[in-house]
């Protein structure tokens, strides 16, 4: 299917601690923002995406109800980060295929009351007992605790295999802290330096305190229509040109790539499909043609595993590859231009998607990425959507 | 039979225990009994972890066959904090995820003080917690005298 689908509205709250205020509080000013930003009525959305979660917010039942709107189309994926992206695939799939006219995606995570990677205790957390081990994996029995354990496993062998230097990672860290600092919204915005990165506590070794996420709350509304109706409406719109899903399978793990997350026992030496990957074919373009890359940073080696999945950068070399800046603003693939969930915050995914609708629209100020025309969002799990500039 | 430690604080399981499913039991009543047990299809011959309710890559209906244990480091971590109140006393610790010679990749407590190395060789232990729960450990495996 062909979607001819844009991002008309967007409507941001964030970042920091709302874990006073109600989920319903939050998605109500997110949507009153993203109605505002071009121009659309609550009688214009009759379709509607929820996201919203830690703890678990709204069904769209409630949504609909409280946001005052009536929809013939719903949608609600697992509140989880791997989610978002998925979200905003089933709205743009409901608009191309006439279920929707104006669909309303809602994120509202409020993640703040988690404590830091890297403190102790972790009380309640949901994904501890999961059947099949959940998403991350976490094995309270055997000790795996922690989301940060997938990624700390997958790192050490990703390191012995293609022999990384480990202080390498610091440029994902260090550059991403560069963008926050351009950012206003950004909870971490102070500099820092190589020392302090090696300063930096082990959490669950060989990954840092600061290799990890910064929890925070946020609601985030994006409003997504036909192109031909967004091109009326107040704002350049952000069209969908291609995408692909998460993969699942016996091979796939959320925090790493095949071969080296948990559980997974066939693969050894991973060959990622890199620029043969879908998201790419379906819009015709090749992974030079990027002008800005987003993806999911619960952790930072994860930056390094997109690059390598989707073809920015050949398997093992990632770590070299992103030095000297080549990944920040002005370099030749800027990423995360908004701090992403290691300095901006935690957001599960709902800032990287702001961030890319402000660089396509050319609203991103002194983060500003010059004539962007293609933002790609792609992660570890294997989705991706590929927008690009409207007129 | 697997050798068995002893988890090495005074703290009972009940917050950290698994729920147990039919697909699970004879995996964890096998460790307390001291055997490693896993699913194993009837049709491709392959082991699973966690355990399946039928086969990930034939659908077959599996079955249960007691494995040796040993195996070697496919990758590790190491603790510096103490996510759950019942690993206070045993920060700093490891926890090794092991290719065993059988097939599958699995994961347990490393019980040894040495640092853990990619590729040395491992074999499978009990670890019995002050009441009587079992998780899986590893230990190095001493070189064949």
């Amino acid at each position: 299917m062909k979607v001819n689908v844009s991002i008309a509205g967007l409507g941001v709250i964030g970042f920091g601690d709302f874990s006073a205020r109600s989920a319903t509080g939050l998605a109500d000013e997110a949507l009153k923002l993203a109605l505002d930003d071009c121009g659309l009525k609550r009688r214009d959305v009759d379709g509607l995406a929820v996201h919203i979660g830690s703890p678990r917010g709204l069904d769209v039942d409630e949504a609909a109800r409280l946001l005052g709107l009536e929809v013939g189309f719903v949608a609600q994926p697992w509140a989880h980060g791997r989610f978002t992206a998925t979200v905003l695939q089933h709205a743009a799939m409901a608009v191309g295929a006439g279920l929707a006219n104006c669909v309303a995606c809602v994120g509202v995570f409020r993640n703040s009351p988690f404590t830091r990677h890297g403190t102790n205790g972790f009380p309640g957390f949901d994904e501890n007992f999961r059947e099949g081990a959940g998403p991350h994996s976490e094995t309270p029995h055997l000790g795996l605790l922690a989301p940060s354990a997938g990624a700390a496993m997958a790192l050490q062998r990703y390191m012995h295999e293609y022999r990384v230097d480990r202080d390498k990672l610091a440029a994902v860290a260090l550059g991403q802290r560069r963008a926050a600092a351009l950012n206003p919204l950004a909870v971490k915005r102070a500099t820092l330096t190589e020392a302090d990165y090696h300063a930096s506590p082990f959490v669950v070794e060989p990954l840092r305190r600061l290799d990890c996420s910064i929890p925070t709350d946020t609601a985030v509304v994006i409003l997504m229509t036909s192109t031909e109706r967004a091109r009326d409406l107040a704002k350049r719109p952000v069209k969908l040109r291609s995408f692909q899903g998460v993969s699942a399978g016996v091979n796939e793990f959320v925090f790493g790539v095949p071969g080296l997350g948990i559980h997974q026992r066939d693969v050894f030496h991973w060959q990622p499909r890199g620029a043969a990957e879908p998201v790419f074919g379906k819009a015709g373009v090749v992974p030079s043609d990027i002008d800005t890359l987003h993806c999911y940073d619960g952790f930072s080696p994860q930056v390094l595993w997109t690059l390598e999945r989707f073809g920015f950068a050949p398997p093992g070399e990632a770590a070299d590859w992103v030095q000297a800046g080549r990944i920040e603003i002005g370099g030749e693939l800027p990423v995360n231009t908004s701090g992403g969930h290691l300095s901006e915050g935690h957001a599960n995914g709902w800032g990287h998607m702001a961030e890319i609708v402000r660089q396509l629209r050319g609203d991103a100020d002194g983060r500003q990425i010059p004539d962007c025309r293609l933002a790609l969002w792609a992660t570890t799990f294997g989705d991706a959507i590929l927008f690009e500039r409207g007129n | 039979m697997l050798k068995m430690a002893e988890f090495p604080a005074p703290v009972e399981s009940a917050r950290v225990r698994p729920r147990i499913t039919p697909e699970s039991e004879p995996f964890h009543g096998g460790l307390r009994n001291g055997l490693l047990r896993l699913p194993k299809c009837s049709g491709c011959g392959r082991l699973h972890t966690p355990p399946v309710a039928s086969c990930s890559y034939c659908c077959a209906a599996v079955g249960w066959v007691e494995c040796e244990g040993g195996g070697s480091v496919h990758s590790w971590v190491r603790y510096h904090r103490a996510f759950m109140s019942e690993f206070e006393g045993v920060v700093p610790y490891c926890v090794v995820t092991v290719q065993l010679d059988e097939g599958v990749r699995l994961f347990g407590r490393w019980l040894s003080s040495d640092e853990p190395r990619i590729g040395c060789r491992v074999q499978a232990v009990g670890e019995r917690w002050n009441d009587g729960f079992c998780g899986l450990g590893f230990e190095p495996r001493p070189a064949p005298i």
